[in-house]
């Protein structure tokens, strides 16, 4: 009965969730006072003597390191374009992996369970590439990504959208740290199609 | 989602067997409900219960992190008071007075000599220096209460100069283009 976490890896802050009780219960980060809240920013860093720092260490030493800091991979991903970090050359879902294992381990020392399956949201505008590159970073952090699903379907659904068994059509704005995302959806049938989706992709 | 009840074709046949698959279904189901709502109420127990403890160590940290301002506020008074020995004196008696019962809290304030910390310390800007990674200046006290960190300490950080024959410049482009905040 393993469960499964949702996670919204985002271009400048993630975060996860697990349906607890039949309601979406945050999982905070384990380093707690971030300014995103229980959210995190999407931070990798590798220092000089060796460390891996995610999150909100990689944030505050950034400016100190910045050829071993990266951040928003998520613009990279789907793309066949490398990061460096200290000379050492990554893919963008090696990077993204970093931060789907942290989220990974959050979720299990909050849960207290092995966590390996997981749903990760990804913007309305990715294509096939981008999507996969997800769930290939996924799999890198050992989770079993059982779906990919739009980030606006994602935040229809948490406002419960769905279980008025009424057709209707549903503007989602999103608008984050790195990205705005606009989007119009047709919800009928218990189906979310996406119309039309826009913004701006670099904040 | 998928409804269980809509296997119809099947029941005139064999109906006796359906109804029993049926039930039995609806056991495993029930079952299997009932383990995912106790396994839910387990750990929200455990987890309540781990809140709750947090809560009672923590249920100041609001309100402390906000005096931490007034302490830098005393700080600065006296970094910039020239003589008027007494009152000098006076001052510095209420910030340690002040800092006395925020100790008594569990407060205490974070090391921010040395080498830099990225789980202690914020770097904001960057110093020529004769080594990498050395806390150079403090811009704001860090502080802990118990083993949670508070407020990280606010610093400058030195860093070598690069040896003056830069590398291949062109590996570097996947990152520059990143500047925006």
């Amino acid at each position: 009965m393993s469960r499964i976490i949702g996670i919204d890896l985002g271009t400048s802050n993630s975060a996860a969730s697990i349906m607890e009780g039949g309601r979406p219960t945050m999982i905070p980060s384990a380093e707690g006072t971030s300014v995103g809240g229980k959210s995190f920013p999407s931070y990798v860093a590798f220092t000089q003597d060796g460390q891996l720092l995610v999150g909100e260490p990689a944030r505050r030493q950034a400016i100190t390191n910045p050829d071993g800091t990266i951040k928003n991979v998520k613009r990279k991903m789907g793309t066949s374009e490398k990061v460096t970090a200290l000379g050492k050359e990554y893919t963008p879902q090696q990077i993204s992996a970093f931060i789907l294992q942290k989220i990974k381990k959050d979720a299990e020392d909050y849960l207290g369970e092995t966590i390996d399956k997981a749903v990760i949201t990804a913007p309305a505008s990715f294509d096939d590439n981008q999507r996969q590159a997800t769930k290939d970073a996924g799999a890198i952090a050992g989770l079993d990504v059982v779906r990919i699903i739009n980030e606006p379907t994602a935040a229809a659904l948490a406002y419960g959208l769905d279980k008025g068994n009424t057709s209707q059509k549903i503007l989602v704005f999103d608008l984050g740290g790195g990205t705005l995302d606009v989007t119009i959806m047709d919800f009928s049938d218990g189906v979310f199609e996406v119309l039309s989706t826009s913004g701006d992709t670099h904040l | 989602m998928t409804g269980e009840s809509e296997e119809s074709g099947v029941r005139e046949e064999a109906p006796e067997t359906d109804a029993l698959a049926e039930a039995q279904a609806k056991a495993e189901e029930y079952l299997d409900m009932a383990r995912r709502v106790q396994a839910d109420f387990d750990n929200y127990r455990r987890r309540t219960q781990k809140e709750n403890e947090e809560f009672r160590a923590f249920a100041t940290a609001g309100l402390i992190t906000e005096l931490l301002t007034i302490v830098d506020d005393f700080d600065r008074a006296l970094e910039h008071a020239d003589g008027g020995e007494v009152f000098v004196t006076g001052v510095r008696g209420i910030r340690n007075n002040l800092m006395k019962v925020l100790e008594s809290k569990g407060l205490s304030e974070i090391d921010a000599s040395g080498r830099f910390d990225p789980n202690l310390h914020e770097a904001l800007c960057t110093v020529e220096g004769e080594e990498d990674g050395m806390v150079a200046e403090v811009f704001q006290k860090g502080y802990r209460l118990g083993d949670k960190v508070l407020r990280y300490a606010k610093v400058k950080v030195t860093r070598k100069p690069a040896p003056a024959a830069p590398a291949e410049d062109g590996e570097n482009d996947g990152k520059q283009e990143d500047k925006e905040e």
